[in-house]
């Protein structure tokens, strides 16, 4: 899974989102790293819809205009847990791996 | 003051509609046009609220750039965005292979400087565009490689722009084959271009596993007939199978094309690079190049009648389910 589709899974997680509030949720969970614009968004919520993976919850219209509340349907919730699950267990192992390691002596360290 | 009025008023696909927005809306298809335009300006109206007008274009440009993909059949059901992801660094890899016969070739005549020096000045432009050409699509391939596909798509922009102008150089002046020309220098690069512009941002990653296992083999691929012919002494063959290996790849993607996976269909759709590098202009030598160019128009036209078939069948399962 590309991290895009992981953000936008992630985004989607607690609560049905619009597309602009998903823009802004993938901005602020990858910390202004990963910004989706408006034809990348849209192309990507097409695709997971497609996939089952995303479903449009309602349209409403607010200040005159027309949108789509997206959630995350649950093909797409089983593929963010697994996506998570693997994550988790590259990360505690990486964890281990650095728990291991030998720590510089403090000799080495002034070096 | 300007910048909120820009960005508060595109609420729908009306006239308060901004000339850039309207315009990227004309790239989606017409039945597109009229299923997304409207959730389209809405999203692009709170995106570009408050903000200056490079960031309206570069909205824009992202709209046009969607809309584009449903043009050439992108973006739809089936696989086709899943193929193109995976090809695109593929094809990359194959014109880093294949030019490395350019590499040796100019390495091999500056340590031999009078066979440089009888270079015609269009042949010397050509070859030294060429290795650059080749220089820059390992510098691309590096990018994707790592996942910044934004610089590999900066880079290779200036890189196929920089070949189109060596080649409008040199070409009147060319005393060999123009086909060659074009082919050695352009088509391969202007196709692999082509494919890293269609891959959907959002699965544009870092090539991993066994795509990067793909990206190794399809460039040792496109070394081995150079290899062979160190050791086959048949030269008109030799050339012959170096132009059309490529399309067994590709007969065996579309022999595979409806249960073959991704990876399968990748590899068909970078090889057509490697059929343009040689194969094109080869059949354009044995031929005539305006019935290469011909033969082109409708294999692309065969192409999109057959992509434009499949979507509308992919849409009637869907509705019927």
């Amino acid at each position: 899974m590309q991290e895009p589709t992981l953000l936008l899974l992630t985004a989607l997680a607690d609560e049905p989102r619009h597309g602009y509030a998903l823009m802004q949720e993938v901005a602020e969970i990858s910390n202004g790293r990963v910004r989706l614009r408006t034809g990348t968004l849209y192309g990507a919520l097409e695709r997971l819809q497609r996939e089952g993976m995303v479903r449009v919850e309602r349209e409403e219209v607010v200040d005159g205009r027309a949108r789509k509340v997206y959630a995350l349907a649950d093909p797409g919730a089983v593929a963010l847990a697994e996506e998570t699950a693997r994550l988790r267990a590259v990360a505690e192992e990486a964890e281990r791996r650095l728990a291991r390691r030998p720590r510089p002596s403090a000799r080495g360290a002034l070096a | 003051m300007e910048q909120e009025r820009e960005g508060s008023h595109v609420g729908s696909h009306d006239g308060s509609t901004p000339a850039a927005l309207r315009l990227a809306l004309r790239t989606l298809p017409r039945s597109a046009r009229a299923a997304q335009a409207s959730e389209l300006a809405a999203i692009f109206a709170e995106a570009t609220a408050g903000r200056g007008r490079a960031a309206v274009l570069r909205e824009a440009a992202d709209v046009a750039g969607h809309g584009l993909r449903l043009r050439v059949g992108l973006g739809g059901r089936g696989r086709a965005d899943g193929i193109v992801a995976k090809a695109a660094p593929l094809a990359v890899s194959l014109c880093v292979g294949q030019g490395v016969l350019y590499v040796v070739a100019l390495v091999v005549m500056l340590m031999n400087q009078p066979q440089f020096d009888q270079l015609s000045p269009s042949d010397k432009v050509m070859l030294v565009g060429t290795v650059a050409a080749t220089a820059v699509w390992l510098v691309v391939l590096t990018l994707l490689l790592v996942g910044r596909w934004g610089a590999a798509r900066v880079l290779a922009s200036a890189g196929v722009l920089g070949q189109a102008g060596a080649l409008a150089w040199a070409l009147p002046e060319a005393t060999g084959s123009r086909s060659f020309m074009v082919g050695d220098s352009l088509l391969p690069s202007l196709f692999v271009w082509v494919l890293l512009l269609a891959v959907p941002r959002d699965m544009a990653g870092p090539v991993l596993g066994r795509d990067r296992g793909a990206a190794a083999g399809i460039a040792l691929l496109s070394l081995l007939p150079y290899g062979l012919m160190l050791v086959i002494h048949y030269p008109n063959e030799m050339a012959l199978a170096v132009g059309f290996m490529w399309v067994l790849p590709m007969l065996l993607a579309l022999a595979l094309a409806r249960r073959g996976g991704t990876g399968v269909a990748a590899f068909g759709l970078a090889s057509v690079a490697g059929l343009l590098r040689f194969g094109v202009p080869t059949l354009a030598s044995l031929t005539s190049p305006s019935a290469v160019a011909a033969g082109g128009v409708v294999l692309v036209a065969l192409a999109a009648a057959w992509r434009s078939r499949s979507l509308r069948a992919a849409e009637r399962r869907a509705v019927g389910s």
